[in-house]
């Protein structure tokens, strides 16, 4: 079992009285460890839903869900709580910092509650809000920090005990988009330097970009699955340069044509070759 | 290159259990809840320390009363007699007999009676010899002479009220005559009835009362308390018309009087507790469903249950404990003050006793009582999935 996660056949219904309203529908996926993988999809998909389940913090109607090669359904509560301490990271849309403990304290619940040494517990926390330029702040109580800290502090508290995957519901949907994209870095370099697979719920299409697979849902079903290449910052950068190359080009193309250095038919056929270089790369852009 | 703050910082600092702390930041937090709650059990446990203290003291001083007030092993009265208060009266000789039987070191007789001291009424003991005035202290002035048939001590209080002194004469009214007699001390006993009465000799008390060789009752000491019960039955074989009661009997009596009232003020004092402890489970329940979220984070986080319930049942026990100290100081502070002012303004003799075994009791009372009442809304709200938890905005 190379895969990581995997997911036969999920339903999830849930009951309010004779209403039942069907969120999951038959739901089949696999994902690889170290994947960053963002499920897209417009409210009401059940996506959340699907995260919860993934987390362990609901059951499903029917289907199973293997993590590391463990079923969830076999296990109970108090197993289940157990392994989501070592192995799942979860990151909430609202943050849910617990709002009577500081930054530090939020980060040195999950190594306290899972009993590591009083050592570690000390460090680990100020390693992490050091790591995610926080430590000025980790003294401080989370209605004292912005939303962005506050959701650093919580992508901090997912990752004390080094948990092998990291759930996010829709974390920057409370976010700026500054501050998203900064989280979305902040993801993206810890899936470099651990390789920790993300589950990444989101509206956002800017974050959903940066995974390197995009699962579409609608009406609780799967209805597409896009595997990518992560955009890389070094093709980012030679088409930044191609693109001032061509438009200093043009502009040199321009100069020739005024101090009547090349004919007016040269200019056009070369400026109209230019452009159309020009367009092209925008094309591309576009669609990517 | 980083400055980390040398903090007020709980869990950094002190190496205390994490269910503690989130608990103490939390009381910390929410201060007039809180201190609203521990209110309603100090209130409770201050009720219990202070009904039990002074109902204990109540009991010490009626059981000091009856044995200074008897001051013998047995009593012999009439049939028709209470315990307390002898009624009907026997014939004097009744004494000689008694005082012939084996084991009875000394016997005196009585003669009680109500009359009135210038319009107050008050208690009248006509004493034979000094044995029963042991049991007082002249504050002043001297003893009446034996015999004397126009001499008075009267209690202290009785003295006050009526502003008479060493000297004076006064005129004691009983149902058949008014004889006049002349002050000649002062005294004080222990208890406020007897502080109320006068003493004039035997003779002079069936003078009095117009029934010579009667006395209300014979006062017996014997050699070997053990032979109470013995004695008393050849007692009342020898003599008719009598009932021997034994200081014991007497005690008991009383002390089933006192227990009533104990039960009483404690059936009182456990309503109040019981409201306490109904406030603890409202603000439990409250503080569950406000921290609803919070549990969902921590079960999100990995807390297993019985971490959690520990997190708000070490919270509910710190409330106990807080509650059970303050309230006993309360307790204390309180039964003080008001046998302060009953004696002070009433002109109530009362006296309040605390035992540890009350302080100790309401303590953990009100603990268990804490704990117990936290347990259902702890347990109801860690049984909620994670998802159910953190659905609540």
């Amino acid at each position: 079992m190379n895969e990581l996660i995997e997911i036969h056949g999920l339903n999830k219904t849930y009951k309010s009285g004779k209403l039942e309203n069907q969120v999951l529908r038959d739901i089949n996926l696999e994902i690889s460890r170290g994947e960053v993988v963002s499920i897209m999809g417009p409210s009401g998909c059940g996506k959340t839903t699907l995260l919860n389940l993934l987390g362990g913090l609901d059951r499903p109607t029917s289907g199973s869900i293997f993590l590391n090669g463990k079923s969830l359904n076999d296990m109970n509560e108090s197993e289940m709580t157990r392994f989501r301490l070592r192995n799942i990271g979860i990151v909430f849309q609202f943050f849910n910092l617990i709002p009577i403990l500081t930054a530090v304290e939020n980060v040195r619940l999950p190594l306290l509650v899972s009993g590591h040494d009083h050592h570690k517990t000390r460090e680990r926390p100020l390693q992490l809000l050091d790591q995610f330029g926080l430590l000025d702040k980790a003294n401080r109580m989370p209605y004292e920090l912005s939303g962005g800290e506050q959701q650093r502090v919580a992508v901090a508290r997912a990752l004390a005990n080094e948990p092998s995957i990291i759930i996010a519901d829709e974390p920057t949907g409370n976010l700026d988009s500054k501050t998203s994209a900064d989280l979305i870095d902040l993801f993206n370099m810890i899936n470099d330097e651990s390789g920790q697979t993300f589950i990444i719920v989101t509206h956002d299409s800017e974050v959903a970009e940066s995974a390197d697979k995009i699962i579409y849902m609608r009406d609780g079903k799967i209805v597409g699955e896009e595997s990518r290449k992560r955009r890389d910052k070094t093709v980012d950068y030679y088409k930044k340069v191609e693109k001032e190359k061509i438009t200093y080009l043009l502009n040199e193309l321009d100069d020739l044509y005024i101090s009547h250095m090349i004919s007016r038919e040269l200019y056009e056929k070369w400026r109209s070759q230019y452009l159309e270089q020009l367009i092209e790369m925008a094309i591309c852009e576009n669609i990517t | 290159m980083f400055k980390i703050n040398k903090s007020k910082n709980m869990l950094q600092d002190v190496h205390l259990p994490l269910f503690m702390l989130i608990s103490l930041r939390n009381m910390k937090t929410r201060k007039t809840r809180t201190s609203l709650t521990v209110l309603g059990i100090v209130i409770g446990v201050a009720a219990i320390v202070a009904l039990t203290s002074v109902s204990e003291g109540m009991q010490l001083q009626m059981t000091g009363w009856i044995k200074s007030s008897m001051g013998a092993d047995l009593i012999i009265t009439g049939t028709n007699s209470n315990e307390i208060l002898p009624e009907s009266r026997i014939p004097e000789n009744y004494y000689e007999v008694i005082t012939e039987i084996d084991g009875v070191s000394s016997a005196s007789r009585q003669l009680y009676g109500m009359g009135s001291v210038e319009k107050v009424s008050c208690l009248i003991q006509g004493v034979e010899s000094d044995e029963k005035l042991n049991q007082i202290i002249l504050t002043s002035g001297s003893l009446f002479k034996e015999n004397s048939i126009d001499e008075v001590i009267i209690g202290q209080k009785l003295s006050d009220r009526l502003s008479v002194g060493i000297g004076d004469y006064i005129t004691i009214t009983s149902t058949s005559q008014s004889i006049k007699y002349r002050v000649m001390g002062v005294f004080q006993t222990s208890s406020l009835m007897m502080d109320e009465s006068c003493m004039i000799s035997l003779k002079a008390a069936q003078e009095l009362f117009q029934d010579p060789e009667k006395v209300s009752m014979i006062l017996v000491n014997l050699k070997e308390l053990k032979d109470a019960g013995t004695i008393k039955l050849d007692i009342e074989g020898r003599l008719s018309g009598v009932k021997v009661i034994e200081q014991k009997q007497v005690l008991e009596t009383v002390q089933y009087g006192t227990d009533i009232l104990t039960m009483f003020l404690l059936m009182v004092a456990s309503i109040s507790m019981l409201v306490a402890g109904i406030g603890i489970m409202n603000t439990m329940l409250i503080s569950v469903v406000e921290r609803r979220r919070d549990i969902g984070i921590m079960k999100a986080v990995g807390m297993s249950r019985t971490q959690i319930l520990q997190v708000f049942l070490s919270e509910a026990a710190m409330l106990g404990i807080l509650g059970g100290v303050l309230g006993c100081a309360s307790g204390v502070a309180i039964s003080k003050l008001s046998e302060s002012l009953a004696t002070s303004i009433f002109d109530i003799p009362m006296s309040v006793q605390f035992s540890s075994n009350t302080i100790i009791f309401s303590i953990i009372f009100a603990l268990a009582l804490a704990t117990l009442s936290g347990l259902y809304p702890c347990w109801r709200a860690t049984s909620l999935r994670p998802v159910e938890c953190l659905r609540y905005e």
